[in-house]
């Protein structure tokens, strides 16, 4: 009660002062007018009555101060006066003032949108129950070149059934299904899970259930649990959706609930059980799951790694034909969504922390020449009787001004800059969509800003009161006195600007030129005038390779016929879409055991889509219409495949046996290699070409396909009529994903250009902070050495001598920095090695471009205040003297 | 005679055990009580008010005199009325101690 009281009086002398001090003249007033009352009811003449009133009362003003003083608000009187006289000293420096704000504006906005990102995608826990505990375990065959890979039903049941480890282990797996019935055929990404998949992510559903343990048993599976994205999209929402059968694939599933918002891995749009058939047994060569598990508590990571290696090593050789080679470890989930962007954004965090750095040298350097400038206003009042905790507090004031100015426009320009970089940013960052300004980050800039106004506030200032006031007020304020000690710092911070510039732009210099090389990279194939799109045929109506042929023979045949249409073809797995389907092999006529297969890539494709898609054919024939089911089965061989395993250029006529696949029918393929056709950079631009062999799409009967039509337009006006031409052969089947060919060759790209276009901004920021560091501290220089310059030309110096003695302290200062800079960026590029391409982090091209760029920006910041040198009018300035 | 350091408030919050009253009431009754001995610089009552207010000893609010004005009347609170007993007997102490000095030198 007592604090309460207290409290509230203190804060009411903050923000109610008016208020309070009418109360206290109302208090002295009504109690003089008393006292005049009293003192004439004693016989005194009215006048005389309220004289010896006033008197008896004492000094009115002296009173009201006392009382102020009591209520304590005499701290923030001289701080609100600090601020008042702090606001006017900036407001007429306006060019200062707004300089500085601005750069300290653009260091804390650039730090505060970046940490943003960091901690949305780094820091943030994934939005599942106690996720530290939450693992994969990974398949790995490191023979093979398999690091990281999935893993294969039988075997995550044995491993299931083995380890300890566990609190609990479940699989799942991604794919399509197609839904139907109502409206348009919608094309909708499933995830197949085994049904303790929730358990074990600690997720539940919003709305009905999560799966039983009998709906993951084979024959009882169709369930369909909602994402919570498709509830309101396509169901609005409605509460009673439990229960309602919806047709997948031309199956009935019955809707048993709808997931919670933060279920959505692989972007699912529907979750349906994972239930092995019978012949689960036979797939233990077939990696396709992903195995996600809880550690028990207590159980460490190390060792839950060691049990799984065990349990690998036991299959191995217990199943020495598909398991041997084949090891397991366990990785933490979240270190598996993030630690493969972990690098780059720590290189960007880095370079951001370099521009705040320069931000703040640059202040500290504009506060640091306007102290200097203000010696003698400070010595005035030094000498009139200002304390220097006085003066050092007016000077922190100032500081601390322009910093919640700057802090202030910096958070404009971090809210800015999240929102576009929520816009471009590459899809494939893990949660760039979720980055938001939020209160970790709010305290991350409070924190820089404070930081910076004691880092930059205190240095001038310590400097500005240390003033002798005797030299200070002799040297009428121009003099030569103090400047050579007080420019040592100036420089100082200058030339740490320009050497941070330098390594930034070392680095935006690398990510450029290594964008610019794998630009020039050929695909492989020809990626203009070309749409793409996606199919995914239903596997009741489509059973047989027959079926599948038939539709898109008929399909391809139809858009063939489109006006404006080259050609077309199809494949199952598109060029650099990031996808990949790995497999074992075997030449015939060559005896290897199981385990040493040879692997390569395998594509399924239609006999145009090498000529749709612009990749050459290099030797022998190409699929033709004798190419059929029942003819004896061929192959295409990448040029890449026929080098590796062909050294003598003998490919042509051997045959070759692709492993089992999931997903497709038949289990063997494979045929004589007929033809070798040109490499394609399927994994991307710096991914050398994999060995890859092509089998022709009749046989296997792959069901998903992607559609690849060739204009002589533009390929995304074409999306309309070829969503027609698949509705005429078949309502149900939806047209995915149709993009240009250009667009998936540039969202390859998209996370590398991501990355060279932020750096490359903040280079560009550092080189223009260090540019305005640069001549503030020249034209500064030249202000201190008007009467040098004088005498100079007074003496005969000529215009051009003049200009050449600025210009080349400038360009000493240019020259120290860059050397410290390069230095600094041979050692700090290093950490960028797994960002570039083909270019070495000592790149001498990039270094030099760089060390010109900065000394072409300091000749352009030295040349303005050297150009008002030798404008000096000598006889004004040795008038002074 | 000049008022000890520290012994205002005494006097001000034994003044207001007895009622709730206004400032120049207060001046009025200190003047009264002690025959005109001790001398209050009237005006330095009021930060003294105001200080024993922030110790939340006493409390004001705002009310009507008789004659129909607007004043700010003081009252005792309840810690105040614990915090004179202490500096009453405090003050006994003191002045017996003083008294035993002067009579036995």
């Amino acid at each position: 009660m007592g604090l309460w009281r207290t409290l509230s009086i203190r804060v009411r002398a903050v923000f109610d002062r008016n208020a309070l001090n009418q109360e206290l003249d109302e208090e002295v007033r009504f109690h003089i007018e008393h006292e005049t009352q009293a003192n004439i009811a004693r016989g005194m003449k009215p006048e005389e009555a309220a004289r010896q009133a006033r008197m008896d009362f004492g000094g009115e003003q002296r009173v009201k101060e006392e009382y102020r003083a009591v209520r304590g608000d005499s701290f923030v009187e001289s701080a609100l006066q600090d601020a008042r006289f702090g606001l006017r000293m900036l407001r007429r420096s306006p060019g200062f003032a707004v300089v500085a704000a601005i750069t300290l504006a653009l260091g804390l906005g650039a730090n505060t949108a970046m940490f943003s990102v960091i901690d949305a995608v780094l820091l943030r826990p994934l939005p599942f129950a106690d996720p530290d505990r939450l693992v994969r375990i990974i398949d790995a065959n490191p023979s093979k070149g398999f690091h990281r890979f999935s893993s294969s039903p039988p075997n995550f049941i044995d491993w299931r059934a083995q380890a300890k480890s566990f609190t609990g282990m479940a699989a799942s797996m991604g794919g399509t299904l197609t839904l139907s019935g109502s409206g348009d055929a919608q094309r909708l990404n499933a995830l197949y899970v085994t049904p303790d998949f929730f358990g074990v992510l600690g997720v539940d559903a919003i709305i009905g259930r999560t799966f039983t343990t009998e709906e993951g048993t084979y024959g009882h599976d169709k369930a369909v649990i909602l994402s919570s994205h498709l509830w309101q999209q396509s169901f609005g929402g409605d509460r009673n959706v439990a229960g309602r059968t919806l047709k997948l694939d031309g199956e009935n599933y019955v809707v048993v609930g709808v997931a919670a918002p933060k279920f959505r891995l692989n972007n699912n749009d529907v979750v349906v059980p994972l239930a092995f058939g019978p012949n689960v047994a036979k797939q233990r060569g077939a990696h396709y799951l992903s195995v996600y598990a809880r550690l028990k508590p207590g159980i460490s990571l190390e060792r839950a790694n060691d049990e799984m290696k065990t349990i690998a090593a036991r299959l191995a050789v217990a199943y020495p034909d598909k398991d041997s080679g084949w090891t397991a470890f366990v990785m933490q989930l979240h270190e598996l969504v993030v630690g493969r962007v972990r690098p780059a954004m720590l290189i960007l965090f880095g370079a951001v922390g370099f521009l705040a750095l320069i931000a703040c040298a640059n202040v500290a350097n504009l506060l640091l020449s306007r102290a200097v400038g203000r010696q003698r206003e400070i010595s005035v009042r030094t000498a009139l009787g200002a304390t220097r905790s006085r003066i050092m507090r007016q000077l922190l004031t100032e500081s601390f001004i322009l910093c919640v100015s700057g802090a202030l426009l910096g958070m404009a320009i971090a809210a800015g800059g999240i929102h576009l970089l929520r816009l471009v940013g590459p899809i494939n960052v893990p949660r760039l969509a979720t980055v938001q300004l939020n209160t970790a980050v709010l305290a991350f800039t409070a924190g820089l800003t404070l930081l910076t106004t004691i880092l930059f506030g205190i240095l001038p200032a310590l400097h500005a009161s240390r003033v002798d006031v005797n030299v200070a007020l002799k040297s009428a304020g121009r003099g030569a006195a103090g400047s050579r000690e007080s420019a040592r710092p100036r420089k100082l911070l200058v030339l740490a600007e320009v050497s941070l510039s330098v390594m930034l732009l070392t680095g935006a210099g690398l990510l450029i030129r290594s964008f610019m090389r794998l630009s020039f990279t050929n695909p492989g194939v020809d990626t203009a005038h070309v749409l793409t799109f996606n199919l995914s045929l239903p596997q009741k109506k489509y059973a047989t390779p027959e079926r599948i042929r038939d539709f898109y023979d008929a399909l391809l045949a139809n858009l063939r016929a489109l006006p404006g249409v080259k050609d077309a073809g199809a494949v199952n797995i598109l060029p650099l879409s990031g996808d990949q389907n790995s497999s074992t092999f075997v030449i015939r006529g060559t005896l290897v055991a199981d385990q040493d297969q040879p692997s390569a890539e395998q594509r399924v494709a239609s006999r145009d889509y090498f000529r749709t898609m612009g990749i050459p054919l290099l030797r022998g024939r190409g699929f033709e219409s004798g190419d059929r089911m029942g003819s004896p089965p061929v192959v295409l061989v990448s040029e890449a495949m026929a080098r590796r395993f062909w050294p003598n250029g003998d490919a042509l006529g051997h045959t070759i046996t692709m492993g089992v696949r999931p997903g497709v029918s038949n289990a063997d393929v494979g045929g004589e290699i007929i033809g070798i056709v040109g490499d394609v950079r399927d994994f991307g631009l710096e991914i050398e070409p994999a060995p890859t062999v092509y089998v022709l799409m009749d046989l296997p009967g792959t069901s998903d396909m992607n559609i690849v039509v060739r204009t002589s337009n533009d390929p995304a006006a074409l999306v309309q009529s070829v969503r027609v031409a698949v509705a005429a052969l078949d309502a149900d089947i939806p047209v995915a994903d149709p993009s240009p060919m250009e667009t998936v060759l540039a969202t390859s790209l998209e996370q590398r250009r991501f990355y060279m276009l932020l750096l490359s901004i903040f280079a560009a920021v550092a080189l223009s902070l260090a540019g305005i560091g640069l001549y503030g501290v020249i034209s500064y220089s030249v202000g201190q050495r008007t009467q040098e310059i004088g005498v100079r030309m007074a003496l005969g110096a000529t215009r051009g001598q003049v200009l050449t003695m600025i210009l080349s302290e400038g360009l000493r200062m240019a020259a120290t920095g860059i050397a410290a800079g390069i230095i600094g960026a041979l050692a700090l590029n290093r950490l960028m090695q797994g960002m570039l391409v083909g270019v070495s982090t000592t790149d001498a091209t990039v270094f030099t471009v760089s060390a010109l760029s900065i000394t072409v920006i300091a000749l352009a910041a030295c040349y303005l205040p050297a150009r008002r040198a030798t404008a000096v009018d000598p006889v004004i300035a040795l008038r002074y003297e | 005679m000049e008022l000890l350091q520290g012994t205002l408030d005494l006097l001000i919050l034994k003044t207001l055990a007895l009622e709730p009253m206004h400032g120049w009431a207060i001046s009025q009754r200190l003047r009264q009580i002690s025959d005109g001995v001790l001398s209050v610089q009237q005006g330095s009552l009021y930060p003294a008010l105001q200080r024993l207010e922030l110790q939340g000893w006493i409390v004001s609010e705002w009310r009507s005199t008789e004659g129909n004005r607007r004043a700010r009347f003081y009252s005792l609170s309840r810690s105040g009325r614990r915090r004179l007993e202490k500096e009453t007997a405090d003050w006994q102490r003191f002045t017996a101690a003083v008294q035993q000095v002067l009579r036995t030198t």
